[in-house]
Formats: structure tokens, C-alpha cells, sequence
């Protein structure tokens, strides 16, 4: 007898159908993976080593990449730090929260992306990607290039 | 802003109301409001305390299984707003709660069903065993009709309409 | 509310099993921390053979509180015991890994701790 009521007053609205707001959530990592990818290059270009871009929004709620580089000293750490916040203010208006002195290990917080730079015997120590193993890591464009120069 | 339910009455939440306990393990228990949370730190169980949603759930006094129920349901992911899909889910919600309600009316007038048999049946009961406290058993040795002051009454009234209709 | 004198469990792998907190570090006449705070602590009791020993002053930042937190939603939080995470100067936790829940104002200021935690909340 309902049937005649759901019938009168249009479709009930019963969403299955999740695809639409996954396409708009795409479309938000994508930026943020952009953004991830062009911090990692900065890493890169300063010569940090061990770049690893994870994908830890599956496991995580509060962030979605985690960036993880080795550096080797405390001066290139702190050079790190900088260029890639004087970045990120300039062309993806971020701020990071964070460490403000080069650390044994430094954290940049830009809200959806995580960069952790460590000196090598703290990223033994802490081992995050074991900790995050389960997240998948994202391969970086520049990697391949690197034999060559 | 989520309308979470409580986990001891699974009466609704809504944001700002009542407090979250979070056990070592992680998981969390909302409740409404002190009176559950208190229940809660006294280690009661919901199933056996009689006000809350799970215990009329288990004794059959509420409606339990009905696909108006099913429209309910927990996303984890945020819903990208749309202002067709806002406005289908209004005029959805007016008719399913109308159809709750309607069938709510007919389950508790399905429980309800033989209650007033039961009733006079427990009322005449009650006037066959106890009749002498109206009544002395002395008295009803005597006089022995249960419903003599009943006659009683049916005889004055028509007498004092008599009295009236003569003057 | 953690106060002078009021013991701790340790949510991490440090090695310390409880802490006494003797300083709310802050203001000079601070009476209480809360969650997110950091104190320093005398270690009471710690598993043997690790770096830390009993009757060590270390600092330690509070995770988990009995009394409950208020978020500016309205979102009242209550946790079943009172704990710390042991820092070191710099701010890096001393332990590689934190136990339990932990309360999302954490993200701060010490996102190391948040980064190493299994269930942010």
C-alpha cells in the first residue's frame, strides 16, 4: 500500500551510487598528489636521498601523502626546509606547521601532505615506512632520470 | 556534523550534546546524555535496563525489521553537496516518515490487540476474590448477590427522574 | 587536569612504564595540563635494560586524560587513563612507536607523535 506513496511523491532517494563525490575526492588528491610530487622534487634537487612518496589515505584520515627524504646534514636540512616553504607559499599558497629550526627530524606540515626529512640513523630508528607499509608509494617521474646526470 | 546514536538508549546525538569515552582499544561509546553515561559507569547492560532502544527491541515492543529503517545508513565518505539530490532527500524524508509513523500505528495496534479482553477479565476476577472487601462476608451470607448496590443505584435513578417529571 | 605529583602511564616504547609529573612547563604558576601539554616527569618505574631508568628526569608531552576535553565543536572526549609520550629536547619522541588512541589536538604541535600514533581521534 506504500508503493502507491513512494510513487506519488518521485523516486525515493536511496544512494548507492558513491562514484560521483569518488570523482570529485579524485580530483582533490590529484591536486594534493601534485603538490606532493612537486615537494619530492624539490627534495630531489637538493640532493636529499631515499625520496618516498606514500599515498596514506587509506590508512590515515588526518593527512593524505606522506613524504619521506634522507638528508645528510643538518645545513642541508634546514635548505630543504626553506625552499621548499618559500615554494609552497608561492605557488600552492600553503603554510607550513611545523619545525621552525633544521631537526634531527624535521616535519613540515601542510596539511594534506606530510614531508619528514631524517638524518640517516633516525630513519633507521623511527622506520616510518614500515610503520606505513601498507600504503601504497607513488612512483616519481624523476627517479629514472637520475643515473644520467 | 554527524547525528551520531547513543550507545546505551541509541537515541540520537546531536552535535554539541553529551559526551564520547574512549576506551584504551580505541573504540568509542557516545551517550546522549549523563543519564547513559552514568548507566555506562555502573556497568549496566542495555539489554536488561527497560528504557533503552535495544531492550524494547528485544522484548518485541518496538517495530524491529521494516525497510523504512534501511534508508538510514552510515557513510564514512562526505557527501559532495547537490542540490537536486538536497531537495529529493526533503520531500523523501516527509514521506518516510510518514510511512514509519503509519506502520508504527499499525504495530502497536497489532500488540495491542487483545488487551482489552485480558483487562476484564482480570478486573472480574478481582471482584469474584475480593468482594469482601466492599462487602463483610457476613453480610454477603446473608444477602448473597454481587451486585446488589448496582440494583440499588438502577432503582434510585429512575425514581428521582419520577419525582422531577411530577413536579 | 595533570598536576604535580599525579603518575602517568607511558603510550610509547621508550621503555619507562610510569612517570611522576613534577612541572607543568608554561606559565610560572601553572596549576594543571591538559592534553598536548608538556611536563616534566621523574620516571617511577621502566622496564630493565633500556635507556631510561628510574628516577630520570625527562619531559614528556600528555596524550590521553580522565578528565574530559572540550573541542570547539562541542565534542566533549574522555579517555580511560592518564598518558604521556616522553620527548626529548629538540621535540622528538624518545620511544618509535605510541600505543592507544590519540587526541587529535596533538596535530599542533607535535605531529611527530600524531605521524607515529595508530588511531588518531
Amino acid at each position: 500500500m506504500f508503493d502507491d506513496l513512494f510513487k506519488k511523491h518521485g523516486k525515493v532517494v536511496f544512494i548507492r551510487n558513491d562514484q560521483k563525490s569518488s570523482v570529485a575526492e579524485m580530483d582533490d588528491d590529484a591536486e594534493s598528489l601534485a603538490f606532493a610530487v612537486a615537494m619530492a622534487k624539490i627534495a630531489n634537487d637538493v640532493k636529499a636521498a631515499d625520496i618516498k612518496v606514500l599515498f596514506v589515505k587509506p590508512l590515515v584520515y588526518w593527512t593524505r601523502f606522506f613524504i619521506i627524504a634522507t638528508a645528510f646534514s643538518r645545513p642541508q636540512i634546514g635548505a630543504i626546509r626553506t625552499k621548499m616553504a618559500d615554494l609552497a607559499e608561492e605557488k600552492f599558497g600553503k603554510v607550513p606547521n611545523g619545525d621552525l629550526k633544521p631537526n634531527s627530524w624535521t616535519l613540515l606540515d601542510f596539511g594534506d601532505v606530510v614531508v619528514h626529512i631524517f638524518l640517516p640513523p633516525q630513519r633507521e630508528f623511527y622506520n616510518l615506512e614500515e610503520f606505513y607499509g601498507n600504503a601504497t608509494s607513488i612512483e616519481l617521474p624523476f627517479e629514472d632520470e637520475k643515473p644520467f646526470r | 556534523m554527524r547525528i551520531e546514536t547513543c550507545w546505551f538508549c541509541s537515541s540520537k546525538v546531536y552535535p554539541g550534546h553529551g559526551i564520547q569515552y574512549v576506551r584504551n582499544d580505541a573504540k568509542i561509546f557516545r551517550f546522549c546524555r549523563s543519564k547513559c553515561h552514568k548507566n555506562f559507569k555502573m556497568k549496566r547492560n542495555p539489554r536488561k535496563v527497560k528504557w533503552t532502544k535495544s531492550y524494547r527491541k528485544l522484548h518485541g515492543k518496538d517495530m524491529t525489521q521494516d525497510s523504512t529503517f534501511e534508508f538510514e545508513r552510515k557513510r564514512n565518505r562526505p557527501e559532495r553537496y547537490d542540490r537536486n539530490v538536497a531537495e529529493n532527500t526533503l520531500k523523501a524524508i516527509k514521506t518516510i516518515s510518514k510511512v514509519r509513523a503509519s506502520r508504527y500505528d499499525t504495530h502497536i495496534k497489532k500488540r495491542m490487540m487483545g488487551n482489552k479482553r485480558k483487562e476484564l477479565d482480570r478486573d472480574r476476577k478481582e471482584v469474584r476474590q475480593d468482594i469482601d472487601m466492599v462487602k463483610a462476608p457476613s453480610a454477603q451470607n446473608k444477602d448473597p448477590s454481587f451486585t446488589l448496590p448496582k440494583i440499588k443505584i438502577k432503582n434510585s435513578q429512575p425514581l428521582e427522574e419520577n419525582h422531577a417529571m411530577e413536579e | 587536569m595533570i598536576q604535580p605529583q599525579t603518575h602517568l602511564n607511558v603510550a610509547d616504547n621508550s621503555g619507562a612504564r610510569e612517570l611522576m609529573c613534577i612541572r607543568i612547563i608554561g606559565a610560572s604558576n601553572r596549576r594543571y595540563a591538559r592534553i598536548g601539554d608538556v611536563i616534566v616527569a621523574v620516571i617511577k618505574e621502566a622496564i630493565p635494560n633500556t635507556p631510561l631508568e628510574r628516577s630520570e628526569v625527562i619531559r614528556a608531552v600528555i596524550v590521553r586524560t580522565c578528565k574530559e576535553l572540550k573541542r570547539n565543536n562541542g565534542m566533549i572526549i574522555r579517555y580511560d587513563d592518564n598518558a604521556a609520550v616522553i620527548i626529548d629536547q629538540e621535540g622528538n619522541p624518545k620511544g618509535t612507536r605510541i600505543f592507544g588512541a590519540i587526541a587529535r589536538e596533538l596535530r599542533q604541535n607535535f605531529s611527530k607523535i600524531v605521524s607515529l600514533a595508530p588511531e588518531v581521534l
